[in-house]
């Protein structure tokens, strides 16, 4: 995964992409917690949360395969957490199967991995930054978000640099005893990624920092960003209805 | 110290932590308008020198810059007065946006939202990235994210330039067009570089710091001419 295929999306130009960041933040959150509130059995209401989700990617023109599969990634690790949900002890007498309950939570995991995929499709992530800061999130944790955003990439280059390397000198990796060599690598991205990390801090007070405060004042919404978070709003409460 | 110097550097003595010396009794003048080279071999303290100008770290001795002694009460005014350019603009770049890098020295001198705009435009124009603000650093060309570091400082109007290697790493084309900035840019400079092409362009006078003391100081036809003396330094 490269930083390029993160944003592939995010830059094109449609209705969805122009709203303000804020309303998309507030509304797919939204979803994911009316999606996480609602009855495991109601079908039509999570039908109708996958046709949202699907209808606002078609007008963003983002292809359809790429918001049906990017949520794919994150299945296996909540699949390991909803593994356990068959056998746990269930209260209040509840005559679901353990399969059911399963099923429901790995169904839940993906439509609300759907709304963050469809958000960073949708939005640049500087602008995703932005509109927490004006949705009154501490500057310090945008701040914090943007560095590990920013630099993420440039660690896993240093890190397939470093494999690179290795390689070159006939080490592939492969064998249990070669485990000490991928912990000295790792080790030695730690210590760059520190040093880094004071070289930049060093960049930021020679440029006059002092400490994080919030800059951006707000910003007004637009008519069809009321209209976005409207007809969200509807649609998942009709969608609630029915259940 | 004299008027005209905008860097007046007097028996500047730095130790790191561990107590090993890192700048010797350095002494230096940078006059107004001047762009002062300087050389030397690896780790003789050419970076640790640099840090000195804007107050990153303190020795013994004396540092006035732009009129102003490098110490804690002048700290901010110093670090608006002097641009320090890393080597690598990776560091430098740290955020989301380039706008938002070349921003960042001017949010926090607390210039209006209204006014930092068209002074980031200004910037990127001046190192020819214009029109490249919501672009993200990287995206950018290794040259093209050394003139982004470099339109991170001239946003807050330095009236010195401190800039570390700015064409290290660079290839010829690139290399350049940094030079041909740095020449347009004018300005007081001081570039640490082992650029000799750069040097002999641009620098009226280079300064050899090696082992922590500035062993010798010419114009940069002389001291780049002086082969016995580059090679007693471990320059050739």
């Amino acid at each position: 995964m490269t930083r390029t295929t993160v944003e592939k999306h995010a830059g094109i130009d449609s209705p969805v992409h122009r709203l303000d960041a804020r309303v998309k933040i507030v509304s797919l959150l939204a979803l994911v917690v009316v999606c996480v509130g609602t009855p495991r059995g109601a079908y039509g209401a999570f039908a109708a949360y996958f046709a949202l989700l699907m209808l606002v990617a078609a007008i963003a023109r983002v292809p359809a395969p790429y918001i049906l599969r990017r949520p794919l990634a994150i299945m296996p690790f909540a699949a390991m957490t909803a593994v356990f949900l068959p056998f746990m002890e269930r209260h209040g007498g509840t005559e679901v199967s353990g399969l059911a309950m399963f099923g429901g939570a790995m169904g839940k995991a993906y439509l609300g991995a759907m709304c963050v995929i469809l958000l960073s499709a949708t939005t640049p992530f500087a602008e995703i930054l932005r509109g927490l800061e004006r949705l009154w999130i501490p500057r310090i944790f945008t701040m914090t978000a943007g560095f590990a955003y920013r630099y993420l990439f440039v660690l896993r280059d240093e890190a397939a640099r470093m494999k690179r390397a290795g390689d070159s000198r006939g080490y592939g990796g492969r064998w249990l005893w070669q485990a000490g060599t991928i912990g000295n690598m790792a080790a030695s991205l730690f210590l760059r990624g520190y040093e880094r990390g004071e070289r930049v801090y060093l960049a930021m007070i020679s440029r006059g920092f002092i400490g994080v405060e919030n800059a951006y004042g707000p910003a007004r919404l637009q008519k069809g960003d009321y209209l976005f978070v409207l007809g969200c709003a509807a649609w998942m409460a009709v969608a609630r209805g029915l259940a | 110290m004299n008027t005209h110097s905008v860097v007046s550097i007097r028996n500047l003595t730095y130790a790191y932590p561990d107590g090993t010396k890192a700048l010797d009794s350095v002494c230096l003048e940078i006059k107004k308008g001047e762009r002062l080279g300087i050389i030397g071999p690896n780790g003789a303290g050419k970076s640790t020198l640099l840090l000195h100008l804007n107050g990153m770290i303190a020795g013994n001795g004396g540092v006035i810059v732009c009129g102003l002694r490098a110490e804690k009460k002048n700290l901010k005014e110093i670090r608006r007065k002097v641009g320090l350019v890393f080597q690598n603009p990776e560091d430098q770049l740290f955020c989301p946006t380039l706008f938002d890098d070349v921003a960042f020295g001017p949010r926090n001198m607390k210039i209006p939202e209204s006014v930092i705009s068209a002074l980031v435009e200004k910037s990127l124009e001046k190192v020819g990235l214009a029109g490249m603000s919501p672009k993200s650093a990287f995206h950018l060309s290794q040259g093209q994210k050394k003139r982004a570091a470099i339109a991170t400082v001239l946003s807050m109007s330095p009236e010195l330039l401190a800039l570390d290697e700015p064409t290290s790493s660079l290839d010829p084309r690139a290399r350049n067009q940094v030079i041909r900035l740095l020449e347009e840019l004018g300005g007081t400079q001081i570039i640490v570089s082992h650029d000799a092409a750069l040097l002999k362009k641009l620098c009226s006078r280079v300064a050899l710091l090696s082992g922590g003391k500035i062993t010798a100081e010419s114009d940069a036809e002389t001291m780049l001419g002086n082969l016995p003396l580059l090679e007693k330094h471990g320059m050739m």
